[in-house]
């Protein structure tokens, strides 16, 4: 630069220059959806304190997030819960009705002292009867049972894991994840009759 | 005398011209006031662009004055209803904008990363474009670059308030009286700003001004 001769410019053409400095059309798109989003959340902040002729827009515009927030969330739901009705025969557990009081005192289950995850429980039981049945009204939560190969004193024997179903969830067998434990709590009680649906995927 | 009339002419045509611009803004505040949100989309397109260059002029960097933009608007709409027409809707919005972006800069006295737009080449003005005593495109490309270059940095050497009245003044062209009432200072105290401001940036771009 300095061998060169210096370019006949003034200081103040060169600060005039500066004005053509300019971003790109598309810049303005971005500018004015950011904008309209800012003003939006600057509304609804206003209509918390504000009165007057703009509360009734701000208040149509807040509601207007929620319910379009809702109907996606509900089109969701319905997406994924939509399955037909043989998918959900499948993913139908049994129903077994299980006496934990019949396998002795040693399996009295309390569910809130199990050192088992919550919402777990690891007793072995003795299967009165597997009918398909629908679940009594009195019943806490609806469980599973996960049968887990245990090697016992008297050889091969089974483990039942009891936990919380969700019937949103579709149980596949073969998979590392047979279901879902969310924490529950359960009365502790002598004799619990627990309906119980294992999923006729195990 | 001829030129003289002509000379009031454009003066006056230029008066009547920010009459009308103040009013249909004035227009615009009123219906803003009582409720219409839509009528200040179109204040906004009006002086995004203006403002977007203060801004950018004083930070040089894009993504900052693109953010301190929309925030000085968003400002000046959750503030309207309190706007009394005391001065011009664009005098109390540059306000608003040049205030905005000074608290900025003191937060972030270190900020060194500069970026740059392009220049509208065709657009901007031909003498000066012409005067970079360049021979071919490609160089003259460079050295526009280089020069914009310089002068943002430059400009980062001076004060916060003594690059406002640089880029009002001279940049986007407003008088001392206006820079005045956006400043809240006397207009004594922007010529005394400007002529500093001006001698510094003299020194500083010494190897690359004539």
């Amino acid at each position: 630069m300095s061998e060169d001769p210096k370019p006949q410019i003034t200081l103040e053409q060169l600060l005039k220059l500066k004005k053509e400095e300019q971003p790109p059309e598309e810049f303005w798109e971005d500018f004015d959806r950011e904008f309209q989003r800012r003003r939006l959340r600057a509304l609804v902040e206003r209509g918390e304190e504000g009165s007057g002729p703009l509360q009734w827009m701000i208040r149509f515009l807040y509601a207007f997030i929620p319910v379009s927030v809702t109907a996606a969330a509900a089109m969701g739901f319905i997406l994924f819960h939509g399955a037909s009705q043989e998918e959900r025969q499948l993913s139908r557990p049994d129903v077994a009705n299980v006496s934990l009081g019949d396998a002795g005192s040693s399996s009295r289950v309390s569910l809130t002292e199990n050192p088992a995850p919550a919402g777990t429980a690891e007793s072995r039981l003795s299967v009165v009867s597997a009918s398909w049945e629908s679940l009594p009204s009195d019943a806490p939560s609806r469980f599973i049972m996960d049968s887990l190969p245990a090697s016992g004193s008297n050889g091969q024997s089974e483990r039942f894991r009891m936990v919380q179903h969700s019937p949103l969830l579709k149980v596949r067998s073969g998979g590392s994840m047979r279901y879902v434990a969310d924490p529950i709590t359960v009365k502790k009680s002598d004799a619990m009759t627990v309906s119980f649906r294992p999923s006729s995927d195990f | 005398m001829a030129l003289s009339r002509t000379v009031d002419k454009e003066i006056a045509a230029e008066n009547t011209q920010a009459r009308t611009d103040a009013d249909e803004d004035a227009v615009y505040v009123r219906r803003v006031q009582e409720g219409d949100v839509r009528a200040f989309d179109f204040l906004v397109t009006k002086y995004r662009e203006r403002l977007f260059s203060i801004i950018y002029n004083l930070t040089s960097n894009r993504e900052d004055a693109a953010d301190l933009t929309q925030e000085a608007f968003i400002k000046a709409f959750s503030s309207i209803t309190r706007f009394q027409g005391k001065s011009s809707f664009f005098t109390w919005l540059y306000r608003i904008a040049v205030n905005t972006t000074l608290s900025q800069l003191k937060r972030h006295r270190l900020r060194r990363f500069f970026s740059l737009e392009n220049i509208n080449e065709e657009a901007s003005s031909s003498e000066i474009v012409e005067a970079l005593s360049v021979k071919n495109r490609t160089e003259k490309s460079a050295l526009v670059h280089e020069l914009q270059e310089k002068l943002n940095e430059a400009l980062q050497k001076l004060s916060p308030k003594h690059r406002t009245v640089v880029v009002l003044f001279e940049i986007e062209g407003l008088s001392h009286q206006e820079i005045a009432d956006i400043m809240g200072c006397s207009v004594g105290t922007v010529r005394s700003r400007l002529h500093y401001a001006k001698q510094q940036l003299q020194a500083y771009l010494h190897d690359y001004l004539k």
